[in-house]
């Protein structure tokens, strides 16, 4: 009905550093159920929740579960490359030509490991432009207490305005709220993913008023989160049909470069 | 279309933003479109004004006679007046239940008084509703910083209370392990999520003890729908009809759910 649907922001939640089978399967399932028909990993949760300072040992097992995964089901899943910008700048770049240049991956993740701000983002932010990908950053506002280096939408905002020719995709709509959607609001090249706390209605509305139905795309946080109640927050809100198509697959097409989502 | 029963509905206004469907028309209209044919509901306005009447009778004034709302009456057990108040709402105004939400009127479930107003509530037939939270601890107004009801608290409550009915209004996933071994507690879904949400919940109260709610129009109702359509295989069609509708009857503590009015506006 809204063409192709890409969630945009997916984990796999696995102790075990070789993606079985019967996981990806059953994490395929339920994406399919509700009609999603291409996947974002942005890395194993289980593996990225152990240390939020990952070593490059740690970011290179996350990725290769990552890579071994889109291998399995390239239909389905595409990868992006998760990176801690602490880790040594020679490692992350060599890094990035494993799973982006010879690995197929589309793009980046970057989670709470450095502030946005951080100039050690830069190097990273540079390859995403020379290589035409996006980048996936956590962000938050949070009136409990942040979760080491979160970063905060106006500090994503300070990012993309450094790098205007980057899309960065903010994650966590609910999480960000109508302040971080009006913190971004005037840096164009920050989209905004609709995962992250809870369903508020209106908001997804709020963001495409603001941003316009361009700048948001669908990400679930799956398995944190709920495929289906993850899509009902767009199928929910008050949208043309046009606007949730673009939400729910169009714009994630258009910045992964993907086929025609049609 | 499924006949659904809604057990988490708000009407009214909310001072931290815009809400949507702030009339009982609008809401009712928004909710049977969406299959719901029963919704369980409470005046928003309640969980801050000072005498939670002033917004409890309004609402119930103007859906009085309609049959497709339930009104829940929320009392606040610190007020001098609660007593007089949850006697008003269960006789006069026909409620079917009964809301408390603690963290917000500031007491702890372990109070005299909330044993009091069970064994009321128990007496008139009525289950408590509890409602652990109306939001996103993470997203509330940084002057107003309301932490959750705890889930154990809960349990504590319907343990003294065997014969009484409870329902979890606003538990979240990681609040259910508290609530497995508290048979006289219901759990309504609407913040409850996971990567399986409905099945995941099952897998830890039962389906026998989960309801539908969708804390309308606080979130769409189309996420807390959607943890409905599940696989057969993860939950059988009979167990989910159950919770999407007859499980609330049995909260009720009757197969008819219908009103018993004793008295309208």
């Amino acid at each position: 009905m809204f063409g192709r649907m890409v969630d945009f922001h997916t984990h796999i939640s696995d102790p075990d550093p070789e993606p079985s089978e019967e996981k990806l399967s059953a994490a395929l399932r339920l994406a399919r159920r509700h009609g999603i028909a291409r996947i974002v990993l942005v890395g194993n949760l289980t593996m990225m929740s152990s240390d939020h300072d990952p070593s490059p040992e740690l970011i290179a097992s996350i990725n290769t579960y990552t890579l071994r995964t889109i291998a399995r089901h390239p239909e389905v899943y595409i990868g992006f490359c998760y990176l801690n910008p602490a880790n040594p700048a020679g490692f992350t770049q060599d890094e990035i030509e494993r799973c982006v240049v010879r690995g197929g991956m589309r793009g980046i993740k970057l989670w709470i490991s450095v502030k946005a701000t951080d100039s050690r983002l830069d190097p990273i932010l540079a390859s995403a432009e020379a290589l035409d990908i996006p980048i996936l950053h956590h962000a938050w506002y949070k009136q409990t207490a942040f979760s080491y280096n979160e970063s905060t939408p106006a500090e994503i905002a300070e990012l993309a305005r450094r790098f205007p020719h980057v899309n960065i995709v903010m994650a966590h709509l609910a999480g960000v709220g109508v302040r971080g959607v009006l913190d971004i609001a005037d840096t164009p090249n920050v989209l905004v993913d609709t995962s992250g706390g809870q369903p508020e209605a209106g908001l997804v509305e709020y963001a495409v008023k603001r941003l316009g139905a361009g700048r948001v795309v669908f990400g679930s946080d799956w398995p944190v989160r709920d495929f289906g109640a993850q899509v009902g927050r767009i199928l929910g809100a008050d949208l043309d049909p046009d606007e949730v198509a673009s939400i729910l697959g169009g714009n994630a097409a258009r910045i992964l470069r993907l086929e025609r989502c049609g | 279309m499924d006949r659904i029963v809604d057990t988490s509905v708000f009407c009214g206004y909310w001072p931290f933003r815009a809400l949507p469907l702030r009339t009982p028309g609008e809401l009712k209209l928004h909710l049977a479109r969406r299959g719901v044919t029963r919704a369980w509901v409470s005046p928003a306005e309640a969980i801050l004004y000072p005498d939670p009447m002033e917004a409890n009778e309004p609402l119930f004034t103007a859906i009085a006679g309609d049959d497709f709302f339930l009104p829940v009456g929320m009392i606040n057990v610190t007020l001098a007046t609660w007593r007089r108040d949850a006697g008003d709402c269960l006789v006069r105004w026909g409620c079917r239940a009964l809301k408390l939400a603690p963290n917000y009127h500031q007491y702890e479930l372990a109070s005299a008084c909330v044993d009091e107003l069970v064994e009321l509530a128990s007496e008139a037939g009525a289950p408590v509703c509890i409602q652990l939270r109306m939001m996103d601890e993470r997203a509330h107004h940084p002057l107003m910083k309301v932490p959750g009801v705890s889930a154990a608290d809960i349990a504590a409550l319907a343990a003294r209370h065997r014969g009484a009915r409870f329902l979890a209004c606003g538990a979240y996933q990681t609040d259910l392990n508290a609530l497995r071994e508290a048979p006289n507690v219901w759990v309504e879904i609407s913040f409850v999520e996971s990567g399986q949400a409905l099945r995941s919940a099952v897998e830890v109260v039962g389906w026998q003890r989960l309801v539908f709610g969708s804390h309308s129009p606080f979130f769409y109702f189309e996420a807390a729908a959607a943890k409905l359509d599940v696989d057969p295989s993860d939950i059988p069609p009979e167990q989910l009809e159950a919770i999407r509708n007859s499980n609330a009857s049995a909260l009720l503590g009757t197969h008819d759910d219908r009103p018993h009015r004793t008295c309208g506006a």
